[in-house]
């Protein structure tokens, strides 16, 4: 959980600093067409920004934070607050990722499992065994903790045909798989949309 | 290149074991050895890698073996039943050589399916 988090807030920081600094850096860039006090120098985009008006705000703060205080205090806080959202993003970044696995059985012997992607294809295989099938697709998530998992199937059919009995169809060919690795199996019929490849 | 001194060469009980695991995956009916995408699933030994197989040694020399497979699709057996049968076998073949109170966990993992359909 704490790595999901860490990952997501990794990539929405990154995100937010890569477009910031990309509209810092044009409009540095913009801004220095010009020289002296023009409208396009960089004296003008400090008075755009207002930062004469920002210091007179902030001035007052900082002086605060250089002796002892209140202001002192929260700064401190806020400084571990940062280091501790650095190490968390840090965490995010390089924490490896490791894909879970469909564990069918685990003692202290070792563990037999097999690769989310082995079981799709697997489960694709016998999907697209009834006749009246065009064309299959599986997922296959495994559980978080424990063996077996959840195999989503979509089986693509004609118009024509009855969805109830191609779905029925499926389940049958796929359920021995999923019993042998404990996979929970939804399957559901669809019709493939108008100009979509079917295999 | 290798010659017959090469062949004489001391290898260390986790190779060893490795190689065990690499040569019951090549007498299996049905599986194959696969390194991975990024060919991290091999044990580096002196005169050929070990593919498919990862072998690491704890601190008391005691030997996990990961296999990892790709199993033709349909397979023989299901897979939790040849799951065993590797392991059983890898244990019998570890035993024999004089291996087996080294052999730690055996883990076999089904990493992707060779079927007859293209791309499977």
């Amino acid at each position: 959980m704490a790595r999901l988090v860490s990952r997501g807030l990794a990539r929405l920081v990154a995100l937010l600093l890569t477009t910031s600094l990309a509209v810092a850096g044009l409009a540095v860039a913009v801004f220095s067409i010009q020289g002296g006090t023009s409208t396009l120098s960089l004296p003008g985009l400090a008075r755009h920004l207002g930062l004469d008006e920002l210091e007179g705000t902030v001035g007052s703060f900082l002086s605060e934070l250089e002796g002892d205080g209140p202001a002192a205090t929260v700064a401190a806080l806020a400084g571990a607050g940062a280091v501790l959202i650095g190490l968390l993003l840090l965490f995010g970044v390089l924490a490896r990722r490791r894909e879970r696995l469909v564990v069918i059985r685990s003692d202290d012997d070792g563990t037999i499992a097999a690769r989310p992607r082995a079981v799709g294809q697997a489960a694709r295989t016998l999907g697209e065994q009834p006749r009246n099938v065009l064309h299959a697709k599986a997922r296959t998530t495994p559980r978080r903790r424990g063996a077996g998992g959840r195999l989503r199937l979509t089986a693509y059919h004609a118009r024509s045909t009855d969805q109830a009995a191609v779905t029925a169809a499926t389940r049958v060919r796929v359920q021995e798989l999923a019993e042998s690795l404990s996979l929970r199996v939804h399957v559901r019929g669809r019709v493939p949309r108008r100009g979509a490849r079917v295999s | 290149m290798t010659n017959d001194s090469d062949s004489e060469l001391p290898v260390s009980g986790r190779v060893a074991l490795a190689r065990l695991a690499g040569q019951l995956i090549a007498d299996t009916d049905g599986v194959a050895a696969t390194t991975g995408p990024a060919g991290r699933w091999q044990t580096i030994a002196p005169q050929q890698n070990v593919r498919g197989v990862l072998a690491a040694e704890d601190g008391h020399g005691c030997v996990d073996v990961e296999l990892h497979l790709v199993v033709r699709w349909p397979p023989q057996m299901p897979l939790q039943e040849l799951g065993q049968q590797l392991r059983g076998g890898l244990r019998r073949s570890a035993t024999k050589a004089g291996m087996g109170a080294r052999l730690g966990a055996v883990s076999v993992a089904f990493d992707d399916v060779n079927g007859e359909r293209p791309g499977l």
